[in-house]
């Protein structure tokens, strides 16, 4: 199979965008840099991740109308970065299946992955997606990460 | 030669004005829609994202991204802020 280049971005990296205060505010601006160069092809994300970071951001900025405005542009307005793909029926089996998977037998005594985190394994499988911005660590076994390299000394 | 349509013939009508008007004489729709393929090739990943609607990432839109979120560097933002119901506490938080 041809894969197509792309990379799907998780909540964390749109909320390190939402405010130079949030933890990987210097992080996700490393990383936009790094995918404005083009190499790691077309950027994704969907309308699960829109749900998560939209909510967060109006938890955590108090309901500040310039956080949701400037968040609003990323998803929507002039300065879009992903092309959002939609979580629909035909995927939910497939997603449900795998979640018990992963939550019932490889993390059966650990903190559970969410339903929208597999719900972004599954929506990169379905378009050739291999590679994720993400800070959460439930990915790596399914995707490759995107990361910067952290400079020392 | 082979014929193409255009559908905006009004945009393309307007455009010749105003090069008229700048130029100081009337181009031919032909010689500015030459001119419009230069530019596309020139600015390839502009047409793209046009033609496809997908949002293109450059690094004039990252850096104009970057001003645009540090200009709210004094807006609360609290990432230990708490949600009013347990059920949403629990997905949302670590």
């Amino acid at each position: 199979m041809v894969r197509i280049m792309g990379v799907f971005l998780d909540t964390g990296f749109y909320l390190g965008l939402c405010h130079p205060k949030d933890q990987h505010a210097e992080e996700s601006e490393k990383i936009l840099k790094l995918l404005s160069g083009g190499e790691h092809g077309l950027v994704y994300s969907s309308n699960l991740i829109i749900s998560e970071v939209t909510t967060l951001a109006a938890v955590r900025s108090n309901n500040n109308i310039n956080v949701l405005n400037h968040l609003g542009n990323l998803i929507w307005g002039k300065q879009k970065i992903a092309t959002i793909l939609y979580f629909e029926s035909y995927l939910e089996s497939e997603t449900w299946e795998l979640f018990k998977k992963i939550n019932t037998f490889d993390l059966k005594d650990s903190r559970p992955i969410s339903f929208v985190d597999v719900s972004s394994i599954i929506l990169c499988q379905h378009h050739q997606i291999d590679r994720i911005v993400s800070f959460d660590q439930h990915f790596d076994r399914f995707l490759e990460k995107i990361k910067i390299l952290h400079i020392t000394g | 030669m082979s014929v193409v349509k255009i559908q905006n013939k009004k945009a393309l009508e307007q455009l010749q004005a105003r090069l008229t008007l700048r130029l100081g004489r009337k181009p031919t729709q032909i010689e500015i829609l030459d001119y419009c393929l230069i530019l596309a090739n020139d600015n390839f990943e502009k047409l793209v994202e046009l033609v496809s609607n997908m949002p293109v990432l450059s690094l004039e839109k990252s850096e104009q991204i970057i001003e645009a979120r540090n200009k709210l560097k004094n807006v609360i933002y609290d990432e230990e802020a708490t949600f009013t119901c347990r059920d949403d506490e629990d997905i949302y938080t670590e």
